[in-house]
């Protein structure tokens, strides 16, 4: 007998796994407290992972349909087999990651920290931190994000070792 | 190793860091050893300054009516004190090692996300800086470290609107921190290493992200109920409205209880490290202690509710039995740290030292930790010194002697110098009695009825003698801090000379140079089972990169 | 190791030799307390007998297998042993389940409620002191309210008594202006019971009974701000016939003042106090008159009432009171009673007024 979703990787699984859990306690919960706000939450909670999972299955089956040479995010939705990055291959054959590159050093983790850190005192400290806060966080997350999606593009198709 | 090139295009504001060496490195590091150094000597001032508010409290109990503090002065420091020993100095100690240890010891080159890494200590290094200006900015938080609603949320001083918002943006670092770290662990182990042939340390990093990750989005829900209450007029903890103290006290002790084993589980890494090596035996029952300790993990979100048996308001018996059960896995640990001992070729070197001096200490505020367990017993005990001394025990005799054990243990491999035995020694001998001076006649203050937070007590309780004890004991624990800084200081001047194995260990950290390489690892020695390093010297194997 | 073993040994003599305390949970006197020391001593002894074996067999394994010179065989490289493992998961399960049963039934037996003809007294936590009513129907003053009175709790001996704890706040203010909040407190006599916390919208109960008259010291024991370590009482348990006496005083009116000082105090208490400084009965009582959010002062000067101002000072400490009448927050920091600003007549007079109310 095969269980259903048994084909889909295990980010996919995980998360419908979590909607799963989340509904049925949600229902539960209802039904022996009548309470609305951990209702609502649990339901919440199943809606937003039964969306992400719904997107997960989406972009699995565009990716099939576009081979061969599936790329990018619905890539990371194809369980790997072999020891070339990404994903896991089970306990019993470890492998190590050495596919992507180490990111150099860079002020962008320091100046989202002070802008998150600066943020958080807002609502109490007033608008001086968050101003000062927000500069440094969209600074520093733009020079993260940048850097991120250097490395990403350096990594597809072409320049990539995967495709022996 | 695969390498990639990015074009070196001019975007951006600065040009791509690539000094190793300068304040400027340090600042824009992503490797993991450096952060792990950051974590380690912020972690350090902030034990300095913990254990200065320690003096400053014991130093006001020597005496009866002491007039060192005041009432108001003495409130915020024992809280201070409090949380800046956990979450300044334990958890920020523990993260030092685990950044710096874990990648070597699974074989791969960084953690898994390494700029987030260098994220989260920058988030914690402000969020403690955070909390320190407070008694420049008003007061510093009053409420004590558990912050108890409503007295938290009707305060009037600013104190315990730093301490909402200065945990909620340190829990940040260590939710970010966690994920990092647990992802690392499951992905990125060299080939050959299964879950079951990592080293004990690890196993229990693993198990302290995983409590980590459930338990502090407890507390920052909590955070932002107590940030409300006080500053918008919610009503989430006051029952005229509506709302109820206890509910904080579920929220808090839920995050709590796993936070002590938060607390504990990286010594019991450390130990179970230390032990084998100086024993020359592997780890007695490795797979019993780590389905142990995935239990103990599992466990302590059953028993939060001992830490509330005076409220009247939960189930007694339940608590009270899942306290018992708890204490069962912990045992089995314990027995197996023996049974490495048990027939082995034992040696003492510092860190050997502190590994016995935790055994005792440890078993002695375990066993205190039933007692507390049984409600009808707590029913006297809850509140007073007993508790005091009880969780100092399993603290102090267990996180920080691993600390300290973990600092002489790994300093060669970190700098590449070893640090003085005499030094160690005398440091050592110094925390073993003073330890037992300042905490054990705290049992005894408290079976006589002395409470916790009292900022002086009068002549006529009976309690002075024992008070002028522990505070003896306390400075004997500050002066005895003296040898190790003296040790560190001294061994920085000589030049690195020590080799990628000087105690003949076990795991894979040790199968590279000290320091280690930027890179970790020019190759790694097969992985047969948990002891790599041993294996490979038994075989006769050239250790690699030596 | 033999400063360890000394340390050890010091540590535990040090631990015994302590002098006799006055709110030594070793030494009960109620009931209840001696249910739970009861249940503590084969626990403790339990615990010992375990540190010993453990910490024995540590010292020895320490000392047995230590490298010795020219000794250098590698030791038989043991992994582990199933058997060993199952022996002392089940051998430490068993000693806790043994220490559980005693537990559990010690639990039920103290959650149980009072009887008929148990005596109840209301007892109220304010910050920072408490407050003791007594709501039973043959405990109501001839003014018709129940007899009230602050920093000392008056029981009987030989009989039953419930407790019900609640936690008040709101009438009072200090010197800031800062009213006093309702927070969480805890009740706590060593001698007699073991503590209960006092929480805002819960009414917790203790139930227990001594048979020794005396005194007995008891505390605040969780923390409730800023003067949490000042908030104590005593509790007077007295023979049948004190108790007897003592609640017929109760229920009436101290004797109306005969000496003209007092008298003064008396017109200075239960009126406004010139230049718009309030007035005494705005928070306290005295009999029939006068407000509950500070200490009901209706006897204050009876021989049972020993102590005053969270049971900080004795009562008939003459200084203690008028340095509390003078500055309030000078002697009990963020005391919630402001400084009237007194003059030194109208505090000997208030001394003299309050010292009448017997």
């Amino acid at each position: 007998m095969r269980l259903p979703f048994a084909g889909q990787p295990q980010e996919t699984r995980f998360f419908l796994l979590i909607c799963g859990w989340a509904g049925a306690l949600g229902i539960i919960y209802w039904f022996v407290s009548h309470e609305v706000a951990g209702t609502a939450l649990l339901a919440g909670l199943a809606l937003a992972s039964g969306a992400i999972s719904a997107w997960l299955i989406r972009a699995r089956r565009l990716a099939a349909k576009r081979q061969p040479t599936p790329s990018g995010i619905a890539d990371l939705a194809t369980d790997r087999t072999d020891a070339s990055g990404g994903g896991t291959a089970g306990v019993d054959r470890p492998f190590l990651d050495e596919s992507g590159r180490l990111p150099d050093p860079t002020l962008a983790p320091f100046a989202v920290g002070l802008g998150v850190a600066l943020v958080v005192l807002g609502p109490v400290f007033g608008v001086a931190p968050v101003a000062v806060g927000a500069v440094s966080l969209l600074w520093g997350a733009s020079l993260w994000l940048r850097a991120a999606r250097d490395e990403l593009d350096a990594q597809e198709p072409g320049h990539d070792e995967r495709r022996r | 190793m695969a390498t990639v090139t990015v074009p070196e295009t001019a975007r951006g504001l600065l040009r791509r860091p690539t000094a190793t060496t300068g304040a400027w490195s340090w600042l824009t590091t992503v490797d993991h050893k450096k952060i792990g150094i950051m974590y380690g000597v912020a972690a350090f001032v902030f034990f300095i300054v913990g254990g200065l508010e320690a003096l400053l409290i014991r130093t006001q109990l020597y005496r009866p009516d002491g007039t060192l503090l005041n009432a108001d002065q003495y409130n915020q420091v024992f809280t201070m004190h409090g949380i800046t020993m956990i979450f300044l100095f334990v958890m920020p100690m523990s993260s030092a090692l685990f950044n710096y240890l874990i990648p070597l010891m699974i074989g791969a080159r960084d953690v898994a996300f390494p700029r987030l890494n260098a994220y989260s200590f920058w988030v914690f290094a402000l969020g403690g800086l955070f909390l320190y200006s407070s008694p420049f900015l008003g007061g510093a938080p009053n409420g004590g470290w558990f912050g108890y609603a409503p007295n938290s949320t009707t305060d009037p001083s600013i104190g315990m609107t730093f301490y909402a918002l200065g945990l909620i943006i340190t829990g940040i670092a260590s939710t970010a921190g966690a994920v990092n770290l647990a992802v690392t662990v499951v992905n990125m182990r060299a080939p050959g290493m299964s879950l079951f042939r990592m080293p004990p340390f690890v196993w229990m990093g693993l198990v302290v992200q995983f409590l980590l990750v459930f338990s502090l989005p407890i507390i920052t829900v909590a955070l932002f109920q107590l940030l409300f209450d006080r500053r918008w007029d919610t009503a989430f903890f006051d029952p005229t409205r509506g709302g109820d103290p206890i509910l904080w006290q579920h929220l808090f002790w839920l995050f709590g209880h796993p936070e002590v084993y938060i607390l504990i589980l990286p010594a019991f890494g450390i130990f179970s490290e230390v032990l084998p090596v100086f024993s020359r035996k592997p780890l007695f029952g490795y797979r019993f202690l780590v389905i142990a300790t995935i239990l103990i993990g599992a466990y302590s979100f059953t028993v939060w509710a001992h830490h509330m048996f005076t409220t009247g308001a939960v189930a007694l018996p339940f608590f009270s039995i899942a306290t018992f059960i708890i204490a069962v896995p912990t045992g089995i640990k314990f027995f197996n740290w023996i049974g490495t001992m048990w027939g082995g070729r034992l040696i003492f070197p510092t860190p050997m030292l502190w590994a016995v001096g935790f055994l005792y200490l440890f078993l002695t505020g375990g066993l205190t930790g039933v007692i507390l367990g049984s409600p009808p017993l707590d029913f006297h005990l809850h509140d007073t010194y007993y508790v005091v001394a009880h969780f100092h025990g399993v603290l102090v005799g267990g996180s920080v002697f691993a600390l300290f054990a973990a600092i002489y243990f790994w300093f060669p491999k970190m700098t590449g110098r070893r640090l003085s035995e005499a030094l160690g020694k005398l440091h050592f001998w110094s925390w073993l009695i003073g330890f037992t001076l300042t905490f054990f006649v705290q049992y005894q203050l408290g079976a006589d009825g002395m409470m916790r937070r009292y900022a002086d007590y009068p002549s006529e309780a009976g309690w002075t003698t024992l008070n002028m004890i522990s505070t003896a004991g306390a400075f004997l624990l500050a002066f005895g801090t003296l040898p190790f800084l003296a040790a560190v200081v001294l061994a920085l001047r000589r030049p690195a000379d020590q080799p990628a194995d000087p105690w003949e260990a076990n795991s894979l950290e040790w199968a590279t140079a000290s320091p280690p390489p930027h890179h970790n690892f020019d190759s790694i020695p097969p992985i047969r089972s948990e002891r790599p390093v041993f294996d490979a010297r038994m075989a006769g194997t050239e250790v690699p990169g030596t | 190791m033999l400063w360890t073993l000394g340390s050890i040994a010091g540590g535990l003599l040090l631990a015994a030799c302590a002098p006799n305390a006055t709110q030594d949970t070793l030494q009960p006197v109620g009931d209840v307390a001696k249910q739970q020391k009861a249940l503590f001593v084969p626990v403790f002894w339990v615990a010992v007998a375990v540190f010993v074996i453990v910490q024995g067999g540590i010292l020895y394994i320490a000392i047995r297998y230590r490298h010795r010179k020219g000794r250098d065989r590698m030791p038989k490289q043991t992994h582990g042993n199933t058997r060993l493992e199952i022996g002392w998961t089940i051998a430490p399960a068993v000693v806790l389940a043994v220490v559980t049963v005693p537990t559990v039934a010690l639990i039920w037996d103290l959650a149980r409620p009072a009887g008929e003809g148990a005596l109840n007294i209301t007892v109220e936590g304010y910050q920072w002191w408490w407050g003791f009513s007594y709501p039973d129907d043959d405990m109501v003053t001839d003014w018709d309210s129940p007899i009230t009175i602050a920093d000392t709790m008056v029981v009987p001996t030989g009989r039953q008594i419930s407790l019900a704890l609640e936690s008040k706040g709101g009438g009072a203010q200090d010197a800031n202006q800062d009213p006093d909040f309702q927070v969480i407190h805890s009740f706590w006599v060593p001698q007699l019971f073991g503590k209960q916390d006092v929480v805002p919208g819960r009414t917790n109960h203790i139930v227990f009974s001594v048979d020794e008259p005396g005194t007995y010291t008891g505390q605040c024991a969780e923390f409730c701000g800023l003067q949490h370590g000042r908030m104590k009482l005593e509790v007077r348990a007295l023979e049948p016939a004190d108790w007897e006496a003592w609640v017929e005083n109760q229920k009436t009116l101290a004797p109306s003042p005969t000496d003209p000082l007092a008298q003064q105090g008396e017109e200075l208490f239960l009126n406004p106090l010139s230049d718009g400084r309030g007035a005494c009965i705005q928070c306290h009582a005295v009999g029939d008159q006068g407000a509950t959010a500070a200490p009901n002062l209706s006897h204050f000067a009876d021989p049972e009432h020993t102590c005053f101002a969270g049971c900080n000072w004795r009562t008939e400490d003459r200084e203690a009171l008028a340095a509390w009448l003078a500055d309030p927050d000078a002697v009990k920091l963020g005391a919630k009673m402001p400084d009237y600003q007194l003059t030194d007549e109208e505090i000997d007079a208030l001394v003299a007024y309050l010292y009448s109310l017997t």
